[in-house]
């Protein structure tokens, strides 16, 4: 075994990563535009903040979460796009008047564009501003379906935040029906780009431009629909804020929005860093194309540098901005959010804002495709999003010596367009789940999504409104990877198409795996079949914005599995076996990925019986034959890149550190 | 033959009601539930308050059931082992189920998906496939389903559920699959999706089949128990069970259909509460029914609670009409704890009835609602008439160790917040049924009951700008009571997706006369007259491109559906989603009808509510003790505590002051005046402030 590279050892505690580095032209501003206080305000806020008793604060805070809630509950239940609705592909915060958000779910939208475009005295109530401009909205929209709807909040006869809704709407024009467009090289191809405007101006809407706006989409419906929904739901949050300073106090609730964000840093900084080893490391992963250049991955890397006072992560190496839509043009305080999210699981209960980002820093270097400039493409931006998540999690199983989740692709969209039997337009757009990665104390979960609430839709409700018939929506066996815990299954979902469109797949992993942590091994990767089983059967790869599909044609759809985690040939045997009764794992990867001999008996119930001796010589003859264990495996298509030297990994060698007494005395079994 | 008897079991106690049907006479009692068979209490409770009314088994002319079997099954996972039966390349749809991960952005990595209510190797597969219309693709498979009743047959599988796609629309397949069924195996329960709920949704409509089913054997059971106990007792009465929707059934029809009984008590006690509201003269009221872990809340309108047609039960969305209720999770065992180790929370954890809050002395450890009270003085460490003795000291040292030496705060300080961050939860679900639906709840008056809502009423409503609450004459039976003043009902309804701009009125008529027919047809086996039933007509809509509904009721001239009706509803339905939702797209974008429905009562006469006169009574009489109690912004003062059955009619007393009785407890906070009515209601308004 090689031992870890010196860049990998954790360092003396006593060292402090120095931030000044990324204060040069190296890097790109962490935060696109800032905003300071010097409002006559600022100092009494201030001296409140502090003397705010705990207990306001607390009811605050969860009154606070409560009105975010009640202002996504009204998106739900009113929105027309199915992604906003289904896929909950929306979100809502509040931000205090200098624009950072004080609610969870951190990583929504924030109103700086507004500050950016308005001066405060520009801003009155009644207002309701709109956008979706990603190169104008300071980093805080990554692609032009997600239309933002910022409300601000007055009260005492002065402006105190405001409340943000943005969500994915169906169509904004460009290119593709869908407005997801894979082969756009410009931002221009992607859809109408509305920078930050005044849609309502003290409580009148600008007519004008809603007729533009509208005029712009292929479904016009839906777009009015979805936005009048965030207008609602923006007011609903900007009422129950305003109520709330009513009962407490403009001062004290103000106040407490800063006092708020501060106790999430010491949370972060006080109960989440101790949980992290001090040192650097590093992660990498690959997307498999932007869409225009198709056998050139491009790859994610980050360094994490974790001391007692503070997270940095250095995306030193990610490779430079790339003319397909790939690329994200937010910045590292946004990225902050996103992977911040992760600390929660050490903190259990706690509210991850703002305040996070002063303790989790996130640093680009310019031009990345992280950090990509205008007029670079992002329609496809999803892509860098979850890409950026693994190589985050890869740099994680490191520092905790494999004690993190294997690496999963819970979003996927597939769908149709075409024109229906009665000659209108259809866009059937659905987002699949996939499997989860396997984790140091459970399987990975099958056919599930990275967003929290997100729905499938019904075939009963699919069939009643689109020209299809969904023959099969089940799980792709065997696509976990292998490991003691295994990776959920990807899903295998049949779709006869009725007339003459095209299918559409926004889907990643299809020649790369997600990769398997600890020793466990890498999932299957996903893509469809168009018309499977039979001569015709065409297997289609990457993301594709328009495969053309006839009358009749059956199309697969199969989300990938998720990596495995630990040694699968020291999977307890009996949880191989029910997986094998009920159709998960088949016989032949039962015996092949874990070491397990199952014979069938006649037992309805049981199916197969584990032949207990056969396995454990199986399981010595398998380990004696295989290379030592990789704390991340990739999956056969990436070692054969790294291999033939078209991608370069820095943990190729890097050794799993799977204990399997401890494994087995977890396990309970 | 003159007593209603309203038997309501809980999990700790088993409340009973008797009210003569002649002079409104009744009689309350509690008797501890018997979890292991809790048809033991029921009849046990039964014989006592015969002997307390001095009556006999043969004057009981009707018997009330809410029960808790059906809902403790589903959070116990208690139901039978069932067998799945499904269309082809569907066997995995309890697995993937809706894709959801529950909870916020990274909880995908920790979530552990709960177990399936039918594992896979108890599903099978038969071929036979509808369109949205209902018109046959493929016909079923008959071979498969006997083949698959047969292996469950022979694995001793005893119940079995169907579904299959599209079923809403056509229930052919599914009643043949039955039929074939029951040939091979006749001793086993069988429930199909169409009869268990006739919309669309293919996951939420099967997991319902699937609980329903699983439910049966059990609720079956359980029901044929009680009639036999009946019978021992030589009670000739009719038994009806009360249902999620607020209507009851006789007991016999109940067993198929199980799941339409999960929220059996808590929609009876919302039925009390808006029969009392109206007798207060305040028909627009909010509910709220505080338990040991949770508040149940309601919104009633004109003295009427609005309908839902699917809910959550546990984990489980549960298709069945129910009552509009939201539940948050605070109630008197909800524990107090401080996340990340410094912000206050109260709930969802509870201590529950076992081992319950600190004070109950019986093993809790963690500081809880109750324990709160009883600190600040807000509880008598008695109660049910000494039949319970509470222990003050330890909760106080409870909350001192983990809450107020964490935080730096006196126990006062520390017991009044963990009162704050409950009133704050509870007022935030009364915002989802009043403000999030376009009520204004300043406009509503609040009705507490349940064991804790009096504890708790005077704070909802300060917190709210409410200003006025009633309190039932015995708030903590309110369920109870309900079951006796409620009436049969029956809900149909069809999914049948139609635009209004090519809407097939003859088709939506036969559908509705179908379920008209069905409704007629229900109240009549209950042996209702037609002069004694009330049969109305909804139906719920959308704009075209949403998913959800609105339900909105159609005025009918006589038993039939016509054009002018729905477009009457139709315009119904943009004020509604306006009302709701804050727009409406009137002329913009067409309306979807989706399901078309008809509920059905049959009446009851109705009890009367007795006046009571106390001439002699006082305020200065009804005085049993004076404590010390401590109130935010008032600090520690005396607490006078009144006993409610000796209080005056009509006399106003001001807070504070603790008024209690056999089953309740109800704290009147300072700038709050509280007066019986003439029905012994508490009436309780809020002073003007003082500026």
């Amino acid at each position: 075994m090689t031992p870890p590279s010196t860049s990998q050892r954790p360092l003396d505690t006593s060292v402090l990563f120095d931030e000044a580095r990324y204060l040069t032209d190296d890097y790109a501003p962490r935060r696109k535009v800032s905003f300071s206080r010097d409002d006559e305000h600022w100092p009494r806020i201030q001296a409140l903040k502090d003397s705010i008793d705990s207990v306001t604060l607390d009811v605050l805070e969860w009154a606070l979460e409560a009105a975010i809630d009640e202002g996504e509950a009204a998106v739900e239940r009113t929105a027309v796009s199915t992604i906003v609705r289904e896929q909950h592909d929306y979100r809502a915060s509040l931000n205090t008047v200098d624009c950072n958000s004080v609610t969870r779910v951190s990583w929504a939208a924030t109103a700086d564009p507004i500050r950016n475009y308005y001066t405060l005295n520009e801003i009155h109530e009644g207002d309701v501003y709109l956008y979706n401009d990603i190169h104008e909205s300071s980093g805080t929209i990554g692609h032009l379906p997600d239309f933002c709807v910022v409300v601000p909040i007055f009260s005492d006869g002065r402006l105190i935040g405001f409340a943000q809704v943005f969500g994915h709407c169906n169509d904004v024009g460009g290119k593709v029906s869908g407005s997801w467009p894979l082969t756009a090289t410009t931002v221009f191809e992607e859809g109408i780009q509305v920078p930050p405007i005044k849609f309502y101006a003290r409580g009148v809407r600008n007519e004008e431009a809603w007729k533009i706006i509208l005029r712009n989409s292929r479904y016009p419906d839906d777009l009015r629909g979805d936005i009048d929904a965030f207008v609602g739901a923006t007011r609903i949050i900007q009422r129950r804020v305003e109520e709330l300073c009513r009962r407490y106090g403009t001062d004290v609730v103000e106040a407490a929005f800063y006092r708020i964000m501060d106790r999430c840093e010491e949370i972060v900084r006080e109960e989440a860093l101790p949980h992290i080893p001090d040192g650097e490391y590093v992660g990498e992963d690959f997307l498999e194309n932007d869409g225009i250049e198709l056998d050139k991955p491009i790859k994610i890397k980050l360094t994490v540098r974790k001391d007692r006072e503070k997270i940095i992560v250095d995306f030193a190496g990610t490779d430079p901005q790339v003319p397909g839509p790939v690329n994200w043009v937010m910045d590292g305080r946004h990225y902050s959010k996103w992977l911040g999210g992760f600390v929660k699981a050490q903190v259990p209960g706690m509210i991850v804002n703002e305040g996070l980002t002063r303790v989790f820093k996130a640093y680009l270097p310019p031009r990345t495709v992280l950090s990509a400039e205008y007029p670079a493409a992002g329609a496809d931006r999803m892509d860098c999003m979850l890409r950026m998540i693994g190589a985050y999690m890869a740099a994680m199983a490191k520092a905790t010596n494999g004690q993190m989740v294997g690496d999963s692709q819970c979003i996927q969209l597939y769908g149709f367009y075409g024109r229906d039997k009665q000659g209108k337009d259809f866009l059937y757009r659905e987002i699949f789940g996939a499997g989860s990665g396997g984790r140091p104390f459970a399987d990975g979960t099958d056919t599930v999504d990275l967003v929290p609430d997100s729905k499938n839709l019904p075939t009963e409700f699919i069939e009643q409104r689109f020209p299809v018939i969904v023959h099969r929506v089940g799980m792709f066996a065997d696509s976990g990877g292998p490991g003691a815990y295994r990776g959920g299954l990807g899903y295998l979902k049949d779709v006869e198409i009725l007339v003459d469109g095209h299918f559409l797949t926004v889907s990643y992993r299809t020649i790369f795996s997600c990769f398997g942590v600890n020793g466990g091994l890498a999932g299957r990767s996903g893509g469809a079949l168009i018309n499977p089983g039979t001569p015709q059967e065409q297997h289609v790869l990457f993301k594709r914005e328009a495969v053309p599909v006839k009358a009749g044609d059956v199309v697969r759809i199969l989300t990938p599995g998720g990596g495995g985690w630990g040694d699968p040939l020291a999977r307890i045997t009996e949880w191989v076996r029910m997986d094998a009764v009920r159709g998960l794992v088949s016989v032949q990867s039962a015996r092949d990925d874990y070491g397990v001999v199952l014979q069938a008996v006649d037992d309805k119930r049981r199916g197969y019986e584990v032949d207990e001796a056969a396995t454990r010589t199986l399981r010595d003859t398998l380990r004696a034959a295989r290379p030592p264990l990789k704390m991340i495996n990739r999956g056969e298509h990436a070692e054969q890149l790294i291999r033939g030297g078209r991608i370069t990994v820095s943990d190729f060698d890097y050794p799993a550190a799977f204990d399997e007494a401890a494994y087995v005395a977890a396990a309970g079994v | 033959m003159a007593w209603r008897i309203g038997v309501d079991t809980g999990g700790t106690f088993t409340d009973l009601v008797a009210v003569n049907e002649h002079t409104g006479q009744r009689f309350v009692r509690k008797t501890s539930s018997t979890p292991d068979d809790p048809s033991r209490a029921f009849t046990h409770g039964i014989r006592e308050l015969l002997d307390e009314i001095g009556a006999g088994a043969s004057d009981v002319s009707f018997i009330s059931h809410g029960t808790t079997v059906a809902t403790n099954a589903i959070l116990e996972s208690k139901y039978a082992t069932l067998g799945l039966i499904v269309t082809q390349g569907y066997r995995e749809m309890l697995e993937v189920g809706r894709q959801t991960v529950p909870g916020d952005f990274g909880d995908i990595t920790w979530w552990l998906k709960p177990p399936r209510v039918v594992p896979l190797e108890l599903i099978r597969e038969a071929p036979g496939r509808l369109d949205f219309r209902g018109n046959e693709l493929t016909p079923l498979d008959e071979a498969a389903v006997r083949a698959a009743a047969r292996d469950f047959r022979d694995m001793g599988v005893d119940a079995i559920a169907v579904s299959f796609i599209h079923s809403y629309r056509n229930a052919v397949h599914e009643r043949r699959a039955r039929e074939l069924i029951l040939e091979e195996h006749p001793a086993c329960f069988v429930s199909i999706s169409s009869d268990v709920i006739r919309e669309y949704r293919e996951y939420e409509r099967t997991l319902s089949t699937c609980l329903n089913t699983g439910l049966m054997p059990l609720v079956t059971s359980y029901l044929n128990n009680l009639e036999r106990r009946l019978a021992d007792e030589h009670i000739d009465a009719r038994l009806f069970v009360m249902k999620s929707s607020g209507g009851i059934i006789r007991a016999a029809e109940m067993a198929p259909q199980p799941i339409a009984a999960v929220l059996s008590g808590p929609a009876a006690g919302i039925v009390t509460a808006s029969y009392y509201g109206r007798a207060a003269g305040h028909p627009d009221l909010i509910t709220i029914d505080i338990g040991g872990t949770s508040t149940d809340i309601c919104l009633i309108d004109r003295g009427q609670p609005n309908m839902l047609t699917e809910g959550r039960i546990d984990i489980y969305n549960i298709k069945a009409p129910m009552i509009d209720m939201h539940t948050v999770g605070a109630g008197g065992g909800s524990i107090a704890w401080l996340a990340a180790g410094r912000s206050l929370r109260v709930g969802p954890q509870s201590a529950g009835a076992q081992p319950g809050p600190v004070c109950y002395g019986r093993g809790g450890t963690a500081p809880a609602l109750t324990d709160a009270h009883i600190v600040l003085g807000r509880v008598s460490p008695y109660l049910l008439g000494g039949a319970i003795r509470l222990d003050g000291a330890a909760a106080r040292r409870a909350i001192e160790q983990h809450v107020a030496t964490p935080l730096g705060l006196s126990v006062e300080e520390a017991a009044l917040g963990i009162l704050d961050l409950a009133t704050n939860n509870i007022a935030q679900g009364i915002n989802v049924v009043s403000v999030k639906r376009g009520r204004d709840p300043r406009h509503y008056a609040l009705m507490a009951f349940g064991g804790a809502g009096g504890l708790n009423a005077c704070l909802v409503a300060d917190a709210l700008g409410i200003r006025t609450i009633v309190l039932p004459p015995a708030p903590g039976v309110t369920s109870a009571e309900g079951l006796l003043s409620t009436d049969v009902r029956s809900d149909r309804v069809v999914t049948d997706v139609q635009r209004e701009d090519t809407l097939d009125i003859t088709r939506l008529a036969r559908e509705f006369s179908t379920v008209h027919a069905q409704v007629r047809g229900d109240l009549q086996r209950e042996g209702f007259a037609a002069d004694d039933t009330a049969v109305s007509a909804f139906a719920d809509m959308r704009y075209v491109g949403q998913a959800y509904e609105v339900r909105v009721p159609i005025t009918l001239l006589d038993d039939s559906l016509s054009e002018a009706a729905v477009r009457q509803a139709i315009k119904a339905f943009h004020r509604a989603h306006d009302d709701r939702f804050g727009y409406e797209y009137e002329g913009k974008q067409p309306v979807e009808i989706v399901n078309i429905g008809a509920t059905g009562f049959g009446l009851f006469p109705r009890l009367k509510l007795a006046a009571m006169s106390r001439d002699d009574a006082s305020w200065q009489g009804a005085r049993r003790e004076v404590r010390r109690g401590v109130f935010r912004g008032v600090g520690e003062v005396d607490l006078p505590v009144y006993e409610r059955s000796l209080a005056p009619i009509a006399v106003p007393l001001d807070g504070p002051a603790i008024i209690e009785q056999y089953d309740a407890t109800f704290v009147l906070e300072p700038g709050w005046r509280a007066e019986l009515d003439a029905h012994g209601q508490i009436i309780v308004t809020q002073l003007a402030r003082e500026v």
